[in-house]
């Protein structure tokens, strides 16, 4: 055989693997994610400092989360953010949580089409999140992330803390069965 | 040549698969959704018709080619009917209130070109085992649609589950069956790229049959799931659009204005 067909032979068997791989992995997770009530869902949320969580997203955003606050000056240290968001291992939680967020969307949204426009919106800002993520990462791999982690840190924080408040607000307007569970648990 | 009985039989089950699908989309009003699957599965049986009847003549000496070229217009025929179908099933999925999502847009774009770059690359790295270049041109597009088709229905599969999509409606069944369909068909493609396409050779008559089988199963499929109604969502509480709307741009808004902040 020669070497084209070679390579004809393995790109076959590559995109017929990789499409099949794909094709049953989604399967799965589709059937996982659709046999899920909203109870389950929540419960996949790490408890976050809540308190934390907001001082550190008010830092940034003003009281209130209204946004009109002119730009800095920012009171906390980058050693007091990380302490406040638990480092690390925290922003990996509010990572991890976005999912969880997403997946309550839509829960919304299988009941109500309509909620389609805020998951969207979710899901963009938890790729806003995870865009800071890779960010701060790559910082760390350059062995500048102390300086790094109060600039992407608190945005992260000011981020999941608004969506937050967005997926309460959304499950308040559906009159979503578990709301008050929501507002609990995130609120 | 003649065909063996088995090849008839699958001639005539696919024709009766595709009048029974017709008739669910056409009685159970799915049609009006679906036009272009409709139209898809009319051609189809069209297409069975009318090479059933011309095939006895096929090998004729006067239009030796009457037959060759009859199956390979109707398969671009059918080819232009499957990109209406993936556009519509995406449309369904996608923009279930009219408007395409920014982050599903950008996603289905990346898709389209890579599944187009991976599909060529396939085709040109192919080297179909022909008698005359018509031939190995059908055989390399046959394999580059192939490739097209299934990493299109799988990409958007995947997207829909990613993005939470409703998942159980008429147009995720097509996407699924389709999706299936697509990805054996690349491995028949492929080994009749390899094997070639000479009628009677036993490893080409084995994948057709194999295939022809699988689209059988996807028939019974649409059939089944496209008769059946959706599931159908709650009935929402009043004047939650605009509520919903207004929520869309708040946290849109929130996001911009975030990333105009700065830490001072």
């Amino acid at each position: 055989m020669n070497e084209r067909l070679y390579l004809f032979i393995t790109l076959v068997v590559l995109l017929v693997t990789a499409l099949t791989s794909v094709w049953i992995y989604y399967h799965r997770r589709a059937r996982k994610l659709y046999g899920q009530s909203w109870e389950s869902i929540l419960a996949r949320v790490t408890p976050i400092d809540k308190r934390n969580l907001r001082t550190v997203a008010f830092d940034l955003l003003g009281e209130a989360d209204r946004l009109d606050r002119p730009d800095g000056p920012c009171e906390l240290e980058a050693s007091e953010i990380v302490e406040l968001i638990g480092g690390f291992e925290g922003l990996r939680a509010i990572q991890k949580n976005c999912d969880a967020l997403i997946d309550l969307a839509c829960y919304c949204q299988r009941m109500y089409p309509e909620a389609l426009v805020v998951a969207e919106a979710l899901r963009l800002n938890a790729r806003e999140i995870q865009w800071h993520l890779d960010r701060l990462d790559a910082a760390a791999r350059n062995g500048s992330s102390r300086a790094a982690f109060g600039e992407y840190a608190q945005r992260i924080a000011a981020i999941y803390y608004l969506m937050t408040r967005r997926l309460v607000s959304l499950y308040e307007v559906a009159e979503m069965p578990g709301v008050q569970e929501v507002q609990i648990s995130l609120a | 040549m003649h065909l063996s009985h088995l090849d008839s039989l699958f001639w005539l089950l696919g024709l009766v698969g595709h009048l029974a699908l017709l008739f669910v989309l056409l009685f159970r009003r799915r049609a009006r959704r679906f036009p272009l699957f409709t139209a898809f599965v009319f051609c189809s049986v069209l297409s069975t018709v009318v090479l059933y009847l011309i095939y006895p003549s096929g090998s004729r000496r006067a239009y030796p080619y009457a037959y060759f070229y009859t199956y390979w217009g109707f398969v671009a025929l059918n080819l232009v009917l499957q990109l209406g179908v993936v556009y519509e099933v995406a449309s369904c999925v996608f923009r279930p209130l009219g408007g395409w999502a920014v982050d599903v847009r950008r996603r289905l774009i990346g898709l389209i070109l890579l599944s187009v770059c991976v599909a060529i690359a396939l085709a040109w790295l192919s080297s179909p085992r022909a008698y005359e270049w018509r031939e190995a041109l059908v055989m390399r597009g046959s394999l580059f649609s192939a490739a097209l088709f299934a990493e299109l229905f799988v990409g958007m599969t995947a997207h829909s589950v990613t993005a939470g999509l409703p998942w159980k409606t008429h147009a995720a069944r097509i996407i699924q069956g389709l999706g299936i369909y697509s990805i054996f068909c690349i491995v028949v493609e492929a080994a009749n790229s390899y094997f070639g396409l000479a009628n009677g050779t036993t490893a080409s008559m084995t994948m057709t049959r194999a295939r022809m089988l699988l689209y059988l199963l996807c028939l019974a499929y649409w059939i089944m799931t496209l008769w059946r109604p959706e599931p159908k969502p709650e009935h929402p509480p009043d004047g939650i659009q605009s509520d919903l709307e207004l929520l869309r741009q708040e946290t849109v808004a929130s996001l911009q204005t975030l990333r105009g902040k700065r830490r001072l």
